[in-house]
Parts: structure tokens; sequence; C-alpha cells
């Protein structure tokens, strides 16, 4: 006995004609069908349709089932999986459309010759769905073709290929090029009007002799390279780590030559250097925050430590090993990544720039200090003196902490905290009051509400500067009760 | 209602990086959709008995900051429960806008075809303005990945794919398909 089944979408329908074991009169659309006959794709605003028997069914839900993955996941499976050619394939193509091909089945009569062809129907991203659709109701129907289930398994790393991810293309040599530029200006800078003749900016390849030349000149005292031997001159590292996607010949990749002396010259005539110490702390804590999110991996056998130079809106400009470790993991420090790039636009525009020893320790620890201190110690934050304003940031403060409370919080004694809310709104720092409040610091909600991101802000012209802050005192009582009342009173 | 998702094969019960910025960004995508959508999501994983893995804000918001390229990226992972729940939420409000959606894809199909550019469809001028403007603020333009769609035209891209990938969320196996996608080349 023959049953048909039918499933219909928008822009497609599969139609499966098969046979059903046993046979009930009263209720057809019970029976099982668990031998097919033929399967039949039509797609609505095609003239073509596709189908065959098993294989080509088997074939299509194997295919439409990997392609879905694949384009979920922005991945291509690499070609050759299985050795032969699937009954059934999708490609991607061009403007965000699909080609699905189909292959005569090899069981197919000698006869059906004229239909002995590979077929291809370019499809949407809705016909593709909705073909999707009715394969995914076909094997959750328990009553069509049983055998038929969902086997989903993700591909593992060898067979898979990211789709050509933008940041991985190759860019063009400009931009290498003026980010070394920028590098260069920045680590040429010097604290003396006159400028040095800048050897340790000359690349090795000059087959320089380096001998006499020492590290950057400059009052502070500064670790001198650990081994001149082991460790050359200092190159520069201003430009993006570029990966060639698999496909693209080496060659390609942008291999910046290093300015000569006279641009780097130019360039630094016009690039101050920050040393406003209000400023400096801000862009330190922005320098520190940066970093301190993309470190990942964090496991040294050394310190390595850099010389980082930074914009006064907090973009990372350039930087430079000082220490042999440090030049060889560079790759494993967020830096390569964070650098930079300019438009060729920018990169002739003038900016100042604010140099930062930062050192990657053994021990998984950050460490940012201005290169050359403070000249003078930063003021305290600026505080909010408006009271509404410190009301409403008290509200902000208790709706967070409450919200992020347990069901029902207990404490064995009152723990008080002293918190600092920034303008916006986010808690950027606390502190302990009491022994016991900083031992059952885990045990209150604080640590996962600190932004200490937020202890920033900008400025009208995009610079980083201190957020406003306004301080506030914050018990929690053995009870579950939560006092929060302004540290220094209103205003 | 989690337990429809399989444990992918992997030893370390935590959801890779690319994983984790595919779930913020299609939570984003929907935002941009739909003007209810950030507060919706809460709604949802109460709807959906979801309470236990996000309670409420703060723990939904350290869950999206989980996605590296965010501007206040949270050092921390996320766990499979805790993608398993994120995943259940796209693939429900997706459904719910499937009408909105497939009208979307329908229309911008058109427009390739004519050549027209997207500004002059409302709708799908109003999804990408406030899908860019969603991205230009919430994620970190400073890193190289995320740069690269610092242009319009880049993100306009980008929204679109997402609406595609929101399509595919909506169907019977939506869920399955779409958790199982995140560990794609990560075995």
């Amino acid at each position: 006995m023959t049953i048909q089944r039918q499933y219909q979408l928008p822009n497609c329908t599969l139609v499966l004609e098969g046979l059903t074991d046993s046979q009930s009169y009263t209720q057809p659309s019970l029976d099982v069908m668990s031998i097919l006959i033929d399967a039949q794709c039509h797609f609505h605003t095609q003239e073509q349709q596709v189908g065959g028997g098993m294989e080509f069914l088997q074939g299509l839900v194997a295919a439409v089932s990997r392609y879905a993955q694949e384009f979920l996941s922005q991945t291509r499976s690499l070609a050759g999986l299985g050795g032969t050619i699937p009954a059934v394939q999708l490609q991607p193509v061009e403007g965000n459309r699909h080609c699905l091909l189909v292959y005569p089945e090899s069981s197919s009569m000698e006869g059906e010759s004229s239909d002995r062809q590979v077929q291809q129907i370019y499809l949407s991203t809705l016909e593709l769905f909705d073909l999707l659709e009715a394969i995914d109701q076909l094997l959750a129907d328990r009553l069509t073709l049983p055998h038929l289930s969902l086997q989903l398994q993700p591909l593992p790393k060898q067979y898979v290929q990211r789709s050509s991810d933008p940041n991985q293309q190759v860019l063009p040599a400009a931009v290498g090029i003026a980010g070394v530029a920028i590098a260069g200006a920045v680590f040429f800078w010097m604290p003396y009007p006159e400028v040095k003749r800048p050897q340790q900016l000359l690349p090795d390849s000059q087959d320089q002799n380096p001998t006499s030349t020492s590290p950057a000149t400059t009052p502070t005292p500064q670790p001198s390279p650990q081994n001149s031997a082991t460790n050359p001159e200092p190159t520069l590292e201003g430009e993006p780590t570029v990966e060639p996607t698999p496909e693209a010949p080496a060659s390609e990749t942008a291999t910046p030559t290093p300015p000569s002396v006279e641009e780097l010259q130019a360039a630094l005539s016009i690039r101050p250097e920050i040393t406003d110490p209000n400023q400096l702390e801000a862009l330190k804590w922005q320098l520190y925050n940066e970093l301190e999110k993309a470190w990942d991996n964090r496991e040294y056998v050394e310190d390595l430590e850099y010389q980082v130079g930074v914009g006064s809106d907090g973009a990372i400009l350039g930087y430079k090993h000082l220490n042999a470790p440090a030049e060889q993991q560079t790759e494993s420090t967020p830096l390569p990544d964070l650098v930079y790039l300019p438009t060729s636009e920018e990169a002739a525009a003038p900016e100042s720039v604010a140099l930062f020893r930062v050192v990657f320790t053994e021990n998984g620890n950050l460490e940012v200090s201005p290169w050359r201190g403070y000249i003078s110690e930063p003021d305290p934050p600026p505080e909010i003196q408006d009271a509404a304003t410190i009301l409403d940031l008290q509200d902000r403060l208790i709706e967070k902490v409450t919200e992020a409370l347990p069901e029902d919080p207990t404490f064995d004694e009152p723990l008080e905290y002293r918190v600092e809310m920034s303008q916006s709104g986010a808690m950027i720092d606390y502190e302990a009051q009491t022994q016991s409040a900083r031992q059952q610091v885990s045990r209150t909600p604080l640590a996962g509400l600190l932004e200490p991101a937020q202890r920033l802000a900008r400025d009208e012209n995009g610079a980083v500067r201190r957020a406003r802050v306004a301080e506030f005192r914050l018990v929690f009582q053995p009870g579950g009760t939560l006092e929060v009342s302004p540290w220094h009173g209103f205003p | 209602m989690l337990a429809m998702l399989p444990d992918p094969p992997l030893d370390e019960r935590e959801c890779p990086p690319r994983s984790r910025t595919q779930l913020d960004l299609l939570l984003l995508a929907i935002e941009a959709l739909h003007l209810g959508g950030s507060e919706e999501f809460l709604q949802v994983a109460k709807e959906l008995g979801l309470e236990d893995i996000i309670p409420n804000r703060v723990t939904l918001w350290q869950l999206r900051s989980a996605n590296p390229w965010r501007l206040h990226s949270q050092r921390r992972t996320l766990r499979w429960q805790e993608g398993k729940a994120l995943v259940a939420i796209v693939c429900h409000l997706s459904r719910r806008l499937t009408f909105t959606i497939r009208q979307l894809l329908v229309d911008d199909r058109k427009l390739q075809e004519k050549q027209i550019p997207y500004r002059q469809h409302l709708r799908i001028s109003q999804y990408l303005e406030r899908f860019r403007s969603h991205y230009r603020s919430r994620m970190n333009l400073r890193r190289s990945a995320v740069a690269a769609y610092s242009s319009d035209e880049r993100l306009n891209e980008l929204a679109m794919g997402l609406l595609g990938q929101l399509l595919f969320c909506t169907g019977t196996y939506g869920m399955q398909r779409l958790w199982m996608s995140l560990f794609e080349g990560e075995v």
C-alpha cells in the first residue's frame, strides 16, 4: 500500500511517496512509511524540481544539514571529506545565494540517459531555509522513514576552513608603513630638543655594528638589555601582525619597510609628549584595562617588558620590547592585536603621545607605569558635588547590589565597604573597611559588579580623562538588609 | 528544556570565544529588530524557566560581556549551561519575530535584484541603523577584529548576515542547530 507525505513551506515543498508495512484503514495518517519509493523537492519560484530515491534523499538530508551548520557558524568544511562525490552538494555563490547540485543516482536506469546530467538550482537564503525546514520536519516525523533522524556533529578543526575573516585579509602595505612610521615617531621621542642619530631604529639588515648604541637616552634609569649579544637592537613593531588567508600566497603579505631617519624626525617634530599627571593617570588606567581584558595566555617563564606609546584618546600607537623574552613572545601578548591602525588620513595628523612601561610578569600580573614617572602627584579623581546626582547614584547602587544579592543572604556580622561610583552609574572600586569584610568579600556580589573600565570618561575631543566619582558607605547587615549612605554626607 | 541540547564532544565544559561573540551578536541583531529586545530577554528567560541561570539583568549582562569583542568585556568564560540558555532565548525570540525576519529577507532579495540601496527601504534601513549604533557603542572598536566592521557597508553586511542566521534559528531544530554550530571547528 503506497502512502504519500508532504512537507509544505512558503518556498519549497517536499513530497515523499512510499510503502507502509502496517495498514490501518481507519486512520491512514497514522501509518508508518518505512520504505521510500520516490522523493520530489519542488521550489515554487523555480521551473525545475529535483528528485530521486533513497540515495538522493539521504544525500539531500546530509548536504543541507551540513551546509546549514556552515551557514550558522560562518565556516566552510574543506572539500574531499568522505572521498566520493556525494549525490547532492551545496555551495555558496556570490550575492548571498546558494547553489544546489544534484548528481544522477548511480542506480538510475541506462534508459534514462536524458536525465543523467547534473542539475543546478540557485537558491536564496529563504528558499534554502525552507528546504532545511522541510527536511527537519521530515526528520522529526516519527511516522515517515523513522530511521532518518537529526544527526549533528561539529566538524573537527582539521576539516574546517574559517571563512575569510576581514581582519585576516592582507592589508595594503601603505597601512603597514604608516603604522611603522607612527611607532617610529613615538619611540624616537627624546627628552631633549636636540635629536641624536637614531641608530637603534635602523634595521639590523643594514649590517650595522651594534656595539656602542645604548637604548633610548632617558633621564630615568631603565633596564638595559640583559645581554646585548642575544638582544640585538630593539626593533619597532607598530604594524599589525597580518596573517595571510590560507589561499593567499605568502608573497602578498604586507612587509613594510622601516621609515627613513628624515621621515621619523619629521613625524616626531609634531608630536608633543603628554606629561600632565592627571592625564597620564587616566591613560595609564585605560591602557591597563585594555591589556588586562585582552590578555589571555598568562604563562611566562620570565617577565616580558615593553615600552608602549599611547595617544591622548587611549589608542595604542606602537610598542617596543625591552628584553629578549619580550621580543620572542610578543605574539602571546595582546599588544599586536590592539595596536591601532590609523587610516592614511589620520597617519599624518599630529597627536600627543604618552609613553608607558608595561610588564607582563611571569606570575600573570600586569604592571603599567608612566615611562618617566609623574612630574607631580596626580590629584584624586574629581568628586561629584551635586546632591541630586549623589542621590541618584545611591539609588542605582542599591538597585545593582540588591539585584545581584542571592535569595536569602546571611552574613555573620556587618560587612562594611567604601564604594566608588562613577557618574555613569558604574561601580568602579570598593575597599573593605574591616578585616572580616576583606575576608568575606566573595560572599557579597561586589566583585561581580565591578566595572573598573568605567573609571574613565572621554571629553568632547575624545581624549581620555578620569570620570567624576561619588563615594558611598555600604554595609551588608547580618539580617540581609543593605545600608547605603554617601561617604562624606550630602554637600 | 536545555536537555534537548546535547553536550559537544569536548573535555572543557566551556563555550569557545567565537561562540560567545556569535551569541552576543545574534542578541544584538534581535535588539535592533525589535525595540523591546533587551527587556524581553529577561522576560523570555523567565518564561522558559531559566531563572536559575539568568536571574537578573546583571547576570545577563555578564553573560553577554563574555564576548571578547565587547568594550567592557568581562574576563570570564561561558559555561555550557549558560550558552544553552542564551541559545534558547535567541531561538525563542527569533521564532516570535519569524514574520519580520522573513519579510526583511524577501525585501532584501528584491532590493538586490533591482540594485536599490538599503536607505530607500524604511524597515531595513531602520534595522541597519539601530544595529550599527548598538555595535559601535558596545563593541571595542580598538580591537582589530571589531574594527574590521568599522565602515557602514561592512556593518550592514554583518547585520544582514545575522538576519539570515536568525531565520535558521526559527526552525523545528533551530536550537539544536545553533547550539552545535557554535562548536564547528572547535573539536
